[in-house]
């Protein structure tokens, strides 16, 4: 999966990049669950709780990268914080995706609809 | 009741007075558990570890409050404890404000967030502690305990989560924890100071499991036309009312 790939890469550089993979049945990311353990969470959580748990993780000055189990709505999402939501989208493209994941503040983020 | 309980209890009545609304008896149930966390020493050092004067300092216990209608009690501790509080105050917790780690406006989203918290500092491994504040009633719904699951599942035993009972329902909340793999403390005293430090001081030592202190406190406790009454949960005292207060706890 292009996602997980990309991630794995980012992870690299980016230490305090945390996923919260909220999947389900199954995690969306592998590659990067087995490289960063600790730095990758999947708890198919409810939506409103999930929010709440990565306000808490981003408070503590991590980027934090939720991938939803359907597209979300991030307008509930503090502004000063530093979370992100994938969202899938048909007209997204990979080229922005690092530069938008580490732009500060709370976005979603567009993914190609086919990942 | 010791003097520290008696003047916060003070303070955090007329704070509600002053914002003209608020939950006097819930502020009351629960404010001998906030004063027990920021005053309470073990061999002469503090349980909770914090500065005033560096109220961003990256080493401190962190302490969340998801009951937030005990706002003003926490602001009552904060004051005392030195740290300088804007004017006015925010009615809701704001991370703005100096001592106050997380903003929230719903039930159980402090308790979630608090989570999150715990689990950057086990993945660090930093010796800084979260505590949190909650209310019994907020475990009635099902997604506070999809956060409990989860709590135990990722071991974030970095929290020690302390619930304030006292609305009477039937929610076993003992045996629930237990069963999701919690430590479950449960006080004997809920209003003596030395019996909740003493519980925070275990919860601080509890390793690869979380930690839950379940307090049975007394509604409106040290107002005693007040105390164990419903009615007065949600009511700010009258100036007749306050002034009987004053003579009870000066």
């Amino acid at each position: 999966m292009k996602l997980d790939a990309i991630l794995t890469g980012i992870g690299l550089k980016t230490k305090n990049l945390f996923v919260l993979d909220l999947s389900f049945p199954r995690p969306a990311l592998r590659e990067f669950a087995s490289a960063y353990p600790h730095r990758y969470i999947h708890a198919p959580l409810k939506t409103s709780i999930a929010l709440e748990f990565a306000s808490g993780m981003a408070s503590m000055g991590k980027l934090v990268l939720i991938i939803p189990y359907e597209n979300l709505n991030e307008a509930s999402l503090n502004p000063v914080l530093n979370i992100k939501i994938i969202c899938r989208d048909e007209s997204a493209k990979w080229e922005n995706f690092e530069t938008s994941l580490k732009a500060f503040g709370s976005a979603n983020l567009l993914i190609p609809h086919d990942e | 009741m010791n003097e520290s309980q008696k003047k916060l209890r003070l303070d955090a009545l007329n704070l509600i007075r002053k914002f003209g609304k608020g939950s006097s008896g819930q502020n009351l149930s629960c404010i001998d558990l906030i004063e027990a966390l920021y005053f309470g020493k073990e061999n002469e050092r503090n349980i909770f570890k914090y500065d005033p004067k560096k109220p961003q300092w990256e080493g401190r216990d962190l302490f969340v409050l998801s009951k937030f209608e005990a706002l003003p009690a926490l602001y009552a501790v904060l004051k005392e404890a030195g740290y300088v509080l804007p004017e006015p105050l925010p009615y809701l917790p704001d991370r703005k404000t100096p001592g106050i780690e997380f903003s929230t406006n719903k039930h159980i989203a402090g308790f979630a967030g608090a989570l999150g918290m715990a689990k950057i500092i086990r993945s660090e491994r930093t010796t800084q502690h979260v505590f949190c504040l909650c209310a019994d009633y907020e475990f009635e719904t099902g997604s506070a305990w999809e956060a409990v699951l989860l709590a135990s599942k990722e071991k974030l035993d970095r929290i020690c989560l302390v619930i304030d009972e006292n609305q009477n329902i039937d929610s076993r909340l003992q045996e629930k924890f237990e069963a999701f793999g919690w430590r479950v403390i449960k006080l004997r005293e809920a209003h003596s100071h030395d019996d909740i430090a003493y519980a925070y001081m275990k919860a601080r030592l509890t390793q690869r499991k979380p930690t839950v202190i379940l307090a049975s406190t007394v509604k409106s406790a040290g107002v005693p036309f007040a105390e164990r009454r419903a009615e007065y949960d949600n009511v700010v005292f009258s100036d007749s009312e306050m002034e009987e207060i004053k003579k009870i706890l000066i």
